[in-house]
């Protein structure tokens, strides 16, 4: 890297401290979409769960996709970016921050599904154990009581993991602003100075960080996906899917990383920062990902297929040549077969082609979700009670409403703080390049 | 001794003449949802009469299963509700408490036998069903989870007036709303814990076989049935 | 604190720090006296050698509290529970374990938050002087209190190497 310290500060600053123009209508067509979804979300509140598609025997759909979707996209960031600060990986410098934030909102956007998906959303509190006039503690049997803990602890140290290397950053903010904003930064950076002990106590608070977000970060997708496994559903009642779920949450975490690192560098300007080796690297990364889902899903689809049992086999064709064979046909496209070759040749595997991939993989891994959870549900024991599934405008408005709020969010989050941290970027100056 | 209430289904007498169904929705207050949402497989019935054909024309057969809550003893539906909403009761049923539900729909997707039923609003009924609300059952406000109970109110006044009485539980008392209107008497009540019972018996009976007996959910309704059936397709 | 005041160098590059640093260990100071603020970790440089922090046997301590706390939530609610549950266990290890181990992990990161933030003297203590300029990639360099005597040697040598801070 060419760049000299004051270069690396001014281009980094430059989004906070003079925030571009064109953002401002982007922010408002986001807000508005986002408030056409809490309208909806409002809207069924007053009226009831009723007005989502939902209904017997498929008694949860979108809603409960988009939880385990966010929850996956979550797996981006933190995980990701604790893997490569301890694996000491340079090209990791530019890109981890980005990453935490993923983790952060994400895991904020996916936490409010089950609120949503409740059937009285206003008693979602008698989950959590407190003394009550109930007499009643949660039964901690449930895998919800388990999601409940998991998705709390990784909440709160994914906030810690994003908010640590960021106190540096906002003293440095703090320095270079006036006025409220200048009272804000300096509440953010805690009364940072930037002692040789303070930085040394901070890296070693981020190192024990990163090895204690991996074991939570697994932890949370293995407990949403034994919400499924725990249940004698045809194919949810299956050993495969801890390892199953949490692959694809690395695998659509990468993606969602990818696209967003690529509105910033146009965004922002960050050219010079988020440069093709990361994507390349994080491209590499998507491709082994990309291999070990396909293998997930080969084991899973061989291992029912050969075992013919009769509840399970009628779920698997229902996929493979059912209603269903489109949306599986092209979740396997998207999920394998373009990113396969946009990822593995060396020539395609640009900026535009990572991105091109990571839109496929997002898309794809969303229908997965929804595939695992649909079919196996409209086609439970009875035939006589099997089912179908439909959403209405609600779930699709509040599905629709949370990429633009995580779109939103994001585009704030740059707007306030630096996207790319300085101070870790300013370290690796005096780094040999590897 | 407490008691185990079960049930046994005579699949060779079920005519599927349906009165069970009509006789627990009025008993229980189970709302009657309307065409539309009827349509959307959104119906309450605690109790259903499965059908399936079997058998080409001229030739064709139709076979009836009424199927309600199984009331299992290895539950699925219990341990995943995090509320403790769907429980188990000393007398082995598969309680539902109503004021705890918060309508996860957690239990409803667990159960095997897709009997549990869900107020996705809150229930109305056509005039003039709203003058023949049964005062012993609470009606179910919007967003909870409900299910057969076995008539628990049935069972539990029984048991009060027996206690009255000071004596023990007579046969053929206490006697859920679908078993007390069945023509054929292809459904039977009783105390399993009791040996000389008559569920107790039919039971015992080598007709006799539980619904999804391989999930191993123990369920405490035997179906009674003179040839072998193994489902819709053979 | 009255007599004893601070004394700081601003210092514009690397050898100016190190030049400082040497001032204040010849001026019979001990290394861990010194203080140096800047922008950026200066790990490379031999004035950054710390002692080495105790943190992670803290953290596992806070990871076994959390974990106790867990168990103790799960195993002492579900005894004291009021529900009948017609013989079906309430106590179960393979679930409860689950939740210890989520607590686990929040105790240990809750305590790496607040070692953090205790021994890096933020939010609770903080009357260090402070410059904006260590934002513009100066390094300030100092002791936090010295004696008068001390200082106007120090403040001698500092002339040297950049402006003073007091």
């Amino acid at each position: 890297m060419a760049q000299t310290a004051e270069q690396i500060q001014r281009d980094l600053l430059r989004p906070v401290l003079d925030p571009s123009r064109r953002a401002k209508p982007v922010i408002a067509g986001l807000a508005l979409l986002v408030l056409a979804g809490f309208s909806a979300w409002m809207y069924q509140m007053y009226t009831g769960i009723g007005v989502a598609g939902i209904r017997r025997p498929v008694f949860w759909g979108f809603y409960i996709t988009n939880f385990v979707f966010w929850i996956g996209i979550s797996h981006a960031g933190t995980l990701i970016s604790a893997i490569l600060r301890l694996s000491n990986a340079t090209w990791r410098r530019p890109i981890t921050r980005c990453a935490e934030v993923i983790t952060v909102f994400a895991l904020l956007i996916g936490a409010m599904f089950p609120l949503i998906h409740l059937g009285r959303p206003w008693l979602a509190f008698w989950l959590a154990p407190y003394p009550n006039q109930r007499g009643l503690w949660p039964n901690y049997r449930s895998p919800l009581l388990w999601d409940f803990f998991a998705i709390n602890t990784y909440l709160i140290g994914s906030l810690i993991f994003l908010l640590l290397p960021l106190i540096p950053d906002c003293a440095l903010l703090r320095d270079n602003v006036t006025g409220w904003r200048n009272k804000l930064y300096s509440l953010l950076s805690l009364g940072w100075r930037g002692t040789q002990k303070q930085w040394h106590r901070l890296e070693a608070a981020m190192h024990i960080m990163a090895i204690l977000i991996i074991p939570v970060a697994v932890s949370v997708h293995t407990i949403v996906s034994w919400d499924f496994a725990m249940t004698p559903v045809p194919m949810w009642h299956s050993t495969i899917f801890a390892p199953y779920f949490v692959a694809g949450a690395i695998f659509s975490g990468i993606a969602a990383l990818i696209i967003a690192m690529v509105f910033l560098r146009s965004s922002l300007h960050l050219e010079e920062y988020l440069r093709p080796e990361c994507f390349d690297n994080l491209g590499k990364l998507l491709l082994v990902m990309s291999l070990l889902w396909f293998y997930f899903l080969f084991a899973e689809r061989l291992t029912t297929w050969y075992g013919n049992a009769r509840p399970e086999i009628a779920v698997f064709w229902l996929t493979q040549r059912g209603p269903y064979r489109h949306l599986f046909w092209v979740m396997v496209g998207c999920n394998f077969v373009l990113p396969f070759p946009l990822l593995a040749i060396k020539k395609l595997r640009t900026i535009a082609g990572t991105f091109l991939a990571s839109v496929a993989v997002v898309i794809g891994m969303w229908i997965e979700r929804y595939l695992i959870i649909v079919p196996s549900l409209s086609h439970k024991f009875l035939p006589y009670a099997w089912g179908t599934y439909r959403p209405t405008w609600v779930e699709i408005t509040i599905t629709a409403a949370t990429f633009c709020g995580m779109a939103l969010l994001y585009l704030l989050f740059s707007e306030v703080v630096p996207v790319v941290s300085i101070w870790e970027l300013k370290a690796g100056l005096r780094e040999p390049v590897r | 001794m407490s008691h185990c209430w079960g049930m046994a289904v005579d699949l060779d007498r079920c005519t599927g003449c349906g009165a069970c169904v009509i006789a627990c929705q009025a008993e229980n207050n189970v709302p009657t949802v309307g065409e539309e949402a009827a349509q959307k497989s959104r119906t309450m019935h605690w109790i259903r009469i499965e059908r399936y054909y079997e058998g080409e024309f001229p030739n064709p057969r139709v076979r009836f299963r009424p199927v309600l809550c199984q009331q299992c003893d290895n539950a699925p539906c219990e341990p995943v509700c995090p509320t403790y909403a769907s429980y188990h009761t000393s007398e082995g049923l598969n309680g539902q408490v109503y004021n705890r539900c918060i309508g996860t729909r957690y239990c409803a997707n667990a159960c095997p036998y897709t009997v549990r039923t869900f107020n996705f609003f809150n229930p109305v009924w056509d005039k003039p069903l709203h003058l023949q609300l049964n005062p012993e059952v609470s009606v179910r406000q919007i967003g909870v989870m409900e299910k057969c109970t076995f008539c628990i109110q049935r069972i539990k006044a029984s048991e009060i007036q027996a206690k009255a009485e000071n004596r023990a539980l007579r046969e053929g008392e206490p006697v859920p709303a679908c078993v007390q209107s069945c023509p054929p008497k292809a459904l039977v009540f009783g105390d399993l814990n009791d040996p000389d019972s008559e569920v107790s018996r039919l039971a015992r009976s080598p007709r006799g076989a539980k619904l999804l007996s391989e999930l191993g959910t123990q369920p405490k309704i035997t179906y009674l049935q003179r040839d072998s059936w193994d489902g819709p397709n053979s | 604190m009255s007599s004893a005041r601070g004394i700081f160098v601003l210092c514009s590059e690397p050898d100016r720090t190190e030049r400082a640093v040497n001032a204040l260990l010849s001026a019979g100071l001990p290394m861990s006296d010194i203080i140096v603020i800047s922008s950026e970790p200066l790990e490379r440089y031999r004035f950054a050698e710390l002692k080495k922090v105790r943190m992670p046997w803290l953290v596992v301590c806070g990871a076994v509290l959390g974990g106790m706390g867990g168990f103790l939530l799960t195993s002492l609610t579900q005894k004291g529970l009021a529900i009948r549950t017609g013989g079906m266990p309430v106590l179960t290890l393979w679930t409860d374990g689950i939740v210890t181990y989520e607590l686990t992990m929040l105790g240990a990161i809750l305590t790496t938050i607040v070692v953090f933030l205790v021994t890096a003297r933020l939010v609770f203590r903080n009357h260090l002087p402070y410059d904006p300029q260590v934002s513009q990639g100066k390094v300030m360099v100092g002791i936090a209190s010295a004696p008068d005597a001390l200082r106007d040697k120090i403040a001698e040598m500092f002339k040297a190497i950049g402006e003073i801070r007091e």
